[in-house]
């Protein structure tokens, strides 16, 4: 009995000071983004939700076994000039332990089922359903080797980049975003057989989807902060499967702005892309 | 000439002979030297030429065709380097095979992590050298150490012993088995030959449809690893079931041949899935076909792949959580806690680990799969916490010696315990959206495997040293490893979890300036690492041949590999041991294991 | 338990022989397993223009294979040097003209100018390919434990070797029959 009170106790001590350790960190960072270290969008805020919750536990979990080995290694070694022997007792079984061990392990494993992977799951699909996304700014988006495409159908824009002519996406903060994820090469005709599987990854906005070729994705989502790459470099876009030689230089500048901004920037994206067309003499060929 | 140098010259002879014969007549060669196809079948020739070169010829295909059976093993330690029957030899064969699998792909993950301490290039020419270099490092760590260390060597050295047997039942087959596992690393290795991989150890497609022909030695240099540990899946399996000893009944089975005996049963069926799949893809390039491309279907590749992929997993951990319940009754003199609900986490978890794989594929696969899924990953978890179960009910009120073993074991449980709660949030699907793909999951499976399986193994070692060469290691410096290497460990990997959270992303020696500093600390504690391996493994090797005499049960062990004496003698038991009491049964009053008496009355 | 349970004498390490090749011809019944879910996600149902009697003949063959392998393993057990000599050779003959049947199936195949790369073509070479690939290594066992009949008398207690060869036969004569069924007909 004793030994086990002591188990019990160290854990509290132990225990509570690692979840006080944990708390803090879940705290910590911009919108107490904690695990996440920067989360700007509703998607990752449901994923970060989920692992702060299942933090606590694991931590509580990781404690309690950890206290069980270590006080058993020490307080039930053979000392330095001891002789080894028999253990007193031989106890080969006693149905509490196992009954509440597997009991307890059942029940929270189901419980981190049901919360948080299923009722955030419900989060996450109800954030997909196109009514719930009135009014959602479009943006297809190719992936090829090695780049990320973005076109803003809505505005005209078929391709839009930066002053050096880099690929950028630019979104407005709180409105939804209907990405319409393809693997191919609007530029060039190659076979389909050489398209490969990218991932679209926003680390700040705590999601990414695959990108398959021969299939078109749709990931909806809400960036919550207005921010850019320059302001966090997890604001990025950033290819997450492996897709070849390039996959490392695969990605993209981020940018979320205000409405007017966005508003700002599709004029520009305009001018300059008339321009483009212009130089090339090619304006009229497409509608 | 010793026997490997005949079956690398004629391995050799015969790949350039087939390769030459086949340029002559295949229409597709783009080079004057070889085609995908020339080099396909130079290398199965080189491969059946090989193993008649080690010993095949006449120990096996002799007498297949009714000759005589010619093969006479070197005497000595150059019996290590020729076809062998003796379950031992063939058993620290595989351990030495794996051993070197373990060196060559651990010092490419050193040049990994130097090349991480920069965002740019260093010494990678490409960014694909480095892609070629993890699917090197991974390949070879999966499918010729993870999956070989404790199965072909462990097992094959102890488990005839552990269940009072001589022999296995197709002594032959193991022989020839081992030898396909360097031959196996040898072709991984040796892809940037054909221009490397870019696709790391899963070879997804399509991608690796449009790759370099380096990826021919992938999947060539798999299909001779997984034939090799079939076979000794086939050969374990077969000769637990027909060769136990009388007395070792079901119900006393040690805890080492239950492991092997699951993973044995997954390895059955799950290797001849990834071998037919691995050489649809051969033929996917070879012909060309379009099984897996966007004309085929490039999802069912996925799945494929992780069908066996995620069993693999299993395979890989299950024979270490069985280790661990081996040895700490051992050493707290105390009876095993709850045996059969250990061996009932065993056999659930091979049961479940067919029903998890698409956990690898949350991002990719439909809503509707996501919650199953989920469902069955999590449940996972509670089978393979019964080994903790087992494990803290069998150290309370031991009377515990924490020497080098002991320690280990207890490493090895912590820092599985980190890298299965680890999994905890990557079997959740909105956590899952981030952190997959990310240096989490690096983090997470390098816990189960280095952290699990790896320490497991030196535990193993440390523990078996003495029935291995009747020496001893020193406890001193035994546990200064121990300690080195985990410290050195947790500090590595643990650094992962972070780097994951933060944004770096898989498959990258290229990456954002803000991830540099925790990188460099990173490769640091890797280096360090490494550097422990390297003391282990110097330890070990000085053990074995200089260190203190051991005693014949050093432990005070029950189970049957130390009822014969110490280092095994050629026939392990010369007089066939009839059990009569369980293996983990300790205490004062414990009845002996063997039956002393009249044996028609036994049992 | 009695000892001599312990150390086989030839009967029981037949058993266990005998269960080792069970083990493995159910192991790879995964493999048949895995190509007909691979047939359905590429080509559904469909069935390209292939020539019913060359299949029908094909697994036919297979399947006389093995019965003329079933006849040798008794003749061997009975010590029939002749009669087992003779059988094997006709087992031997059966399944090296089934895959002479498959290979000009292939020649046939491909002169309809259906392409190795369409949903249906890659399913039949892939398919028949395993099947080929299978009946290579029967006759091959087939024949080896012919050529070692002539060299060492099988008898009552020495046929293993017809056994295990016949045994490995009737598997890929099944797997030619579901081969045939999945491929062909469906
Ligand atoms: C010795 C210390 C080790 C270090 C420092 C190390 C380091 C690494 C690194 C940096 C990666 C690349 C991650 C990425 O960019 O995707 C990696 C991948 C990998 N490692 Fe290790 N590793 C070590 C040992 C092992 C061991 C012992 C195993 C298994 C037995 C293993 C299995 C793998 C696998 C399967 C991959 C994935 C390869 C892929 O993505 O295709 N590693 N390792
Ligand atoms: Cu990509």
């Amino acid at each position: 009995m004793g030994d086990l009170v002591a188990v019990f106790v160290i854990w509290l001590v132990a225990g509570g000071l690692a979840e006080w350790a944990t708390v803090s960190w879940i705290n910590s960072g911009p919108w107490d983004s904690g695990p996440y270290f920067y989360v700007a969008s509703n998607l990752g805020t449901v994923g970060l939700h989920a692992f702060d919750f299942l933090l606590e536990f694991a931590v509580a979990i990781f404690m309690l076994v950890v206290v069980m080995i270590a006080y058993s290694a020490v307080r039930f070694r053979v000392r330095r000039g001891e002789r080894p022997s028999q253990a007193p007792s031989q106890s080969r079984y006693n149905g509490t332990f196992v009954g509440v061990w597997i009991v307890g392990s059942i029940v929270l494993n189901l419980l981190f089922w049901i919360h948080p992977t299923a009722s955030g799951l419900e989060a996450v699909y109800a954030a997909q359903l196109p009514q719930n996304n009135k009014n959602a700014l479009i943006v297809d988006v190719a992936a090829r080797q090695w780049e990320w495409i973005f076109s803003y159908p809505q505005y005209g824009i078929q391709q839009a980049v930066n002053n050096q002519g880099f690929d950028a996406l630019w979104l407005p903060v709180n409105r939804p975003v209907e990405f319409v994820l393809k693997s191919y090469d609007p530029a060039h005709n190659y076979e389909n057989i050489d398209y490969v599987i990218h991932s679209f990854w926003i680390p700040a906005f705590g999601v990414k989807e695959d990108v398959v070729p021969g299939q078109t994705r749709y990931l909806y989502l809400i960036p919550t902060h207005i921010t850019s790459t320059k302001t966090n470099e997890m604001v990025r876009v950033q290819c997450a499967e492996v897709c070849g030689g390039g996959h490392p230089y695969m990605e993209a500048d981020v940018h979320v702005v205000t409405p007017q901004a966005f508003a700002a920037w599709v004029q520009h994206q305009k001018h300059l892309q008339a321009s483009i067309l212009n130089l090339e003499g090619i304006v009229g060929d497409e509608s | 000439m010793a026997p490997a140098m005949r079956g690398v010259l004629w391995g050799l002879v015969a790949f350039f002979v087939f390769n030459a014969a086949t340029l002559a007549v295949d229409p597709s060669a783009e080079s004057p030297y070889a085609s995908q196809v020339s080099v396909t079948v130079g290398w199965f020739a080189a491969m059946i030429a090989y193993l008649l070169g080690i010993g095949g010829l006449e120990a096996v295909a002799r007498p297949m065709f009714g000759l005589s059976d010619t093969w006479r093993e070197a005497p000595g330690w150059r019996r290590y380097f020729g076809f062998s029957t003796d379950h031992k030899v063939v058993g620290l064969q595989y351990m030495l095979a794996s051993a070197g699998g373990f060196l060559v792909a651990g010092l490419v993950a050193m040049a990994m992590r130097y090349q991480l301490m920069t965002p740019y290039l260093t010494i990678f020419g490409s960014t694909s050298d480095y892609l070629t270099a993890v699917g090197i490092h991974g390949t070879i760590m999966m499918f010729s150490v993870a999956t070989v260390f404790m199965v072909g060597g462990l097992g094959n050295y102890l488990v005839p012993l552990m269940i009072g047997t001589n022999r296995t039942v197709f002594p032959k087959l193991s022989g020839l088995s081992v030898w396909l596992v360097p031959f196996g690393i040898l072709t991984v290795a040796l892809s940037p030959l054909l221009g490397g991989f870019t696709t790391g150890w899963r070879g997804y497609q399509p991608l690796a449809g449009s790759d370099t022909n380096g990826i021919l030695f992938y999947y060539l240099g798999i299909v001779a690893l997984t034939t090799s540990s079939f076979m000794v899946a086939l050969n374990l399996t077969t000769t637990i079931i027909f060769r136990r000893a009388p007395g070792v009944t079901w119900n006393r089975l040690p805890m080492f041949a239950w492991g092997i005996l699951t993973v044995s049963l997954l390895n059955l069926i799950w290797l001849p899935e990834i071998q037919i799949t691995y050489l649809m893809n051969l033929a996917e390039r070879l012909v060309p076909l379009n099984l897996f491309n966007a004309n085929g279907s490039p999802a069912m590749y996925l799945d494929l792949f992780w069908l066996f992929g995620h069993p693999e997993v299993y395979i890989v951990v299950v024979p270490a959580l069985a280790v661990w319940n081996e040895i700490l009754p051992v050493m707290g003199k105390k009876s095993l806690f709850a045996r059969p609900v250990a061996v009932l986490g065993l056999v659930f978890v091979m049961l479940l680990s067919g029903l998890v794989w698409a956990h690898h594929m949350f991002t990719n696969i439909r809503a509707t799969e996501q919650l199953p899924f989920s469902f069955f990953t999590e449940m996972i978890s509670i089978p393979t916490g019964f080994a903790y179960l087992a494990a803290i009910g069998t150290l309370w009120r031991s009377r515990l010696q924490v020497n080098t073993p002991t320690l280990l074991v207890l490493m090895s449980m912590f820092n599985f315990l980190i890298g299965g709660l680890t999994g905890l949030f990557l079997a959740d699907v909105p956590i899952n959206y981030q952190i997959h793909n990310t240096f989490w999951v690096v983090g997470h499976f390098h816990y189960t495997i280095i952290g699990g399986m790896v320490f497991s193994s030196l535990a193993a070692m440390y523990y078996w040293l003495p029935k291995f060469s009747g020496r001893m290691f020193n406890e001193f410096w035994g546990k200064f490893g121990a300690i080195w290497i985990f410290i050195a460990f947790n500090a590595t990997f643990g650094n992962f979890f972070v780097l994951g959270l933060r944004g770096m992303n898989r498959w990258v020696p290229v990456y954002p300036g803000y991830l540099v500093p925790e990188n460099v600390w990173t490769s640091i504690a890797a280096f360090v690492l490494g550097a422990g391996f390297l003391f282990h493994a110097a330890h070990l090797w000085w053990a074995w041949y200089r260190g203190e005499k051991a005693d014949e049960n050093p432990w005070g062990a029950r189970t049957l590999e130390w009822q014969t004496s110490s280092p095994t003698p050629e026939v392990n038991f010369s007089r066939p041991p009839i059990v009569a009491a369980n293996f983990y049964s300790y205490g004062d009053d414990a009845p002996p294991v063997l039956w002393a008496g009249d044996a028609s009355h036994a049992d | 338990m009695a000892l001599d349970t312990y150390d086989p004498s030839e009967e029981s390490s037949l058993a266990s022989r005998r269960g080792g090749l069970g083990i493995l011809l159910a192991a790879q019944a995964v493999i048949p397993v895995v190509l007909i879910s691979v047939r359905f996600l590429l080509a559904s149902e469909s069935v390209g223009p292939v020539n019913q009697v060359l299949g029908v003949l094909a697994a036919v063959l297979g399947l006389v294979a093995a019965y003329l392998g079933i006849q040798a393993r008794g003749a061997a057990s009975r010590g029939e040097r002749a009669g087992y000599d003779s059988l094997l050779g006709w087992a031997v003959a059966s399944a090296v003209l089934s895959i002479a049947l498959l290979i000009v199936q292939w020649i046939a195949f491909y002169g309809t100018g259906t392409s190795p790369g369409s949903p249906y073509g890659e399913v039949f070479y892939v398919m028949s390919g395993t099947w080929l690939m299978y009946l290579l290594i029967a006759a091959f066992v087939l024949f080896a434990a012919r050529v070692r009949g002539r060299r060492v008398a099988y008898g009552p207690d020495n046929y293993w070797d017809v056994e295990a060869a016949t045994l490995f036969m009737s598997f890929v004569s099944l797997v030619g029959v579901v081969t045939y069924l999945f491929l062909y007909l469906i």
